[in-house]
């Protein structure tokens, strides 16, 4: 059915939700099919619900996609099961328990304790999602729908108000629109943090026969899945911004660029381009507005720097993903040099939201500079990875310590590193920072896409550089000389620190090529490809310090600068490093302080993994190798 | 014994191939280029030098600006693909959590050899790493 005008849209929503309230109090079950929760065995919970109801003949539908639950971030407590009505919560479900559950909460309302989430700091269960700190603490705005919609089932996404904005948008004037945006002061999100609206207004005012919209799905820091997460979980309210960004800068063509290594999102954004062609909500006189539009799905070919946004073009128009000099802006000279407005999706998913609700509501939420929300991909050694969404200007304290739950297994904050491959690590000084566009870059950061990794006093500051660097030499695509050059001279350095062939000298040789580079790359990666080393010259000095003169790694991760040594005091001689050692080289009886025979000893590091009282710690070498 | 990769030259090179579909649903525009390219990969494990020439063709362009894409992109080879791929995340989280273990498994309990070596690196440490199974029983198209 064709939806041939905004009235049409709001009586189709109404009968929707209708009927969603009309089913609200039967029971469901929803099981997710995330890809953890699948590897745990969510398919036989899945099979194990359905084998339970038609035996009981009972009509419980099952539902059975990682979408109709949502990716919880939880997928170590997979497989996930949420029992409705009442939004219960089960973790870990194996198909002996469906009969349980079936008995006791489905028929009788009932909570089977021994399944429920409990926090791993004060052991409270919880008896919903809403009640697990992670969640409780978040503000979820662009995630809102993630999870709670079916993407390949456009009904399901206007039920919950998909497509309202645009309803609104083709009322205005597209002059409008973009004013709304410009007060409302959206920042781009995918990592640079430029005004959405002054985009759109110079893409506005820009001449040119052909404009064009593209939204950025190249998520390329290999430490982020949060445009991957949107882009999978509600495809609708990307296609909503970039239909509402379209009507105001006069596009009538869109692409979406997406990761080649995503193909489900490639799907779910292609499926849901054909549910809203097919209602009227693309294409030919939208909405019977006259306004005519058409998007398509671009797949990446696997380059890091397609990410960029000259780059990106290029590879759209069919050429190898090289950037450009930007003298001249794309929104004036883009795609095929027609004026074109770039975004990320996340920031087009926020677009329908500040149409709808207006500019005022967004600059409610965040800081002055940056106001509204931002996901963050909150991983490395915190206990609760996953998604995070919280209002800009959130402390990195409640992030990782409220949201996150802390540093895994208790051990001591080192740092965490924000932006991916393009920004920086800060210290445990800087906890206290309120995340915004402009604090993180004022400390040596930056946003990024999103990407927010925890480290631990095991994590070595100069590995982590060179893990970095190691992932932009691959990647830089070498147009200019200072990235492709630049980049080397620091790995061969980094490559050196971290083996024991550290240099006097190194860290100021890192620093001039690292300031350089910054000066002088061609485009923003390479100019932001120095900030992982630069960041850790700022705030770790000594660490670069240690493995330059002394050939020693205090993190014990560098193989063969450190010993490892157990302390007496604190060994219970309980085993857990003999075990986890791969050569014998840790001797002890039951009981008894263990010992480290260095003959044998390959510094693996794994002994240091394993002690649970934290009693192995690494020490200098006398003659570094 | 030698152990066996699939080579170049044994590659299916001359066989037809039996692309005209997608050339039939592919517009001759050169933005259809990447597109294209990664069809042909997906169907054939690799883009063969035959293939290069007739999509030069079909897209009115130099064999040049196909042969620049087709080796800018990961996702693209020029050589054959094993049939299955293993990929390591090496990722950030995964770099960090998992420093200790392996990431070059042995291939010596599996009939397995890695993909021939591109170039080699002063790093084991890749994002992800590909391998290709010998070719026995020989795959049949």
């Amino acid at each position: 059915m064709r939806l041939t005008d905004p009235k049409a849209l709001d009586e189709w929503r109404a009968r929707i939700e209708a009927k969603e309230n009309a089913r609200a109090s039967v029971p469901r079950v929803r099981v997710c099919a995330g890809t953890g929760c699948l590897a745990n065995g969510s398919a036989r919970v899945k099979s194990a619900f359905e084998a339970e109801a038609s035996a009981r003949g009972l009509a419980v539908p099952v539902d059975f996609t990682a979408e109709s639950t949502g990716c919880h971030g939880f997928c170590e407590r997979g497989p996930l099961v949420v029992i409705e009505p009442g939004e219960i919560l089960y973790e870990k479900v194996k198909p002996g328990d469906v009969p349980e559950i079936f008995e006791k909460t489905i028929l009788n309302g009932e909570i089977v304790s021994r399944l429920q989430y409990r926090d791993p700091n004060t052991k409270k269960p919880a008896r919903t999602s809403g009640e697990i700190p992670f969640y409780a603490r978040q503000h979820r705005l662009v995630l809102e729908h993630c999870g709670e919609v079916n993407p390949f089932e456009i009904a399901d996404a206007v039920g919950r108000g998909a497509y309202r904005g645009l309803g609104k948008a083709l009322s205005l004037e597209p002059g409008t629109i973009v004013s709304m945006i410009r007060e409302s002061g959206l920042r781009g999100r995918g990592g640079g943090g430029f005004p959405t609206g002054a985009k759109w207004e110079s893409a506005m005012k820009a001449s040119g026969r052909h404009r064009f919209v593209i939204a950025n799905g190249d998520e390329g820091d290999p430490g982020a899945f949060m445009d991957r997460s949107l882009m999978e979980g509600d495809p609708h309210s990307i296609l909503e911004g970039m239909l509402i960004g379209a009507y105001a800068i006069g596009a009538r063509k869109g692409f979406i660029y997406v990761r080649a290594e995503y193909p489900l999102a490639v799907k779910a954004l292609q499926e849901a381009i054909r549910q809203a062609k097919e209602r009227g909500l693309l294409g030919r006189n939208i909405l019977g507005s006259g306004f005519d539009f058409d998007l398509e799905v671009c797949r990446g070919g696997g380059a890091f720097v397609c990410g960029e946004s000259s780059a990106l073009m290029a590879s759209i128009e069919g050429r190898a993903g090289e950037p450009r000099v930007k003298y001249i802006r794309s929104t004036e000279r883009g795609l095929w040099n027609c004026p074109t407005v770039l975004n990320n999706v996340e920031t087009w998913a926020n677009v329908p939201r500040i149409v709808l609700n207006g500019p005022g509501w967004f600059r409610s939420l965040g800081t002055e500079k940056s106001p509204g929300t931002k996901i963050f991909s909150l991983v490395g050694k915190v206990k609760n990875s996953g998604l995070v969404e919280i209002p800009m200007g959130t402390t990195l304290r409640t992030m990782i310590e409220d949201i996150g739950g802390g540093v895994l297994k208790n051990r001591v904050f080192k740092a965490v590193q924000t932006g991916g491959p393009s920004g920086g690590c800060l210290p445990a000084d800087a906890l206290d920072l309120p995340v915004d566009f402009d604090r993180l870059t004022d400390s040596g950061s930056m946003m990024g896409s999103g990407g927010m990794i925890v480290m631990d006093e095991r994590t070595c500051m100069v590995d982590l550089a060179r893990y970095f660097i190691d992932f932009l030499v691959e990647e830089s695509c070498g147009k200019c000389t200072p990235c492709r050059e630049g980049l080397k001279a620091l790995q061969r350095i980094l490559h050196d620190l971290c083996s024991g062939k550290g240099r006097p000298g190194d860290g100021t040789r890192l620093r001039e090529i690292g300031e350089a580079l910054a000066d002088t790359a061609l485009c923003g990666l390479g100019q932001t490809a120095p900030n992982p080393v630069l960041s850790v010259l700022r705030y770790f000095p000594e660490e670069i310090a240690e493995h330059e003169s002394e050939g020693f790694c205090r993190a014990g991760a560098c193989r063969g600068m450190y010993w490892p040594e157990i302390d007496p005091e604190k060994c219970v001689g309980c085993g857990a490093c003999a075990k986890a050692c791969g050569t014998g080289a840790i001797r002890g009886s039951s009981r008894n302080p263990h010992v480290v025979d260095r003959a044998l000893c390959v510094t693996c590091g794994a002994c240091l993994e394993a002690c649970p009282f934290s009693a192995i710690r690494p020490v200098r070498r006398e003659n570094p190798a | 014994m030698e152990p066996q990769v699939p080579r170049t030259d044994q590659a299916p090179e001359n066989r037809a191939l039996d692309l005209d579909d997608l050339f039939r649903s592919t517009p001759r525009h050169p933005r259809f280029l990447l597109p294209l390219l990664q069809d042909i990969q997906s169907r054939c494990r690799y883009l063969p030098r035959t293939a290069l020439r007739l999509v030069a063709d079909h897209l009115g362009i130099p064999e040049s600006r196909v042969y620049a894409v087709a080796t800018f992109y990961k996702a693209l080879s020029l050589t054959p693909r094993g049939e299955k791929t293993v990929k390591v995340c090496l990722g950030t989280a995964c770099h960090l959590r998992g420093r200790a273990a392996s990431s070059t498994p042995s291939p010596r309990p599996w009939r397995f050899r890695p993909e021939a070596p591109r170039k080699t690196s002063a790093s084991p440490w890749k994002p992800s790493t590909v391998w290709a199974p010998a070719p026995s029983p020989p795959s049949s198209p």
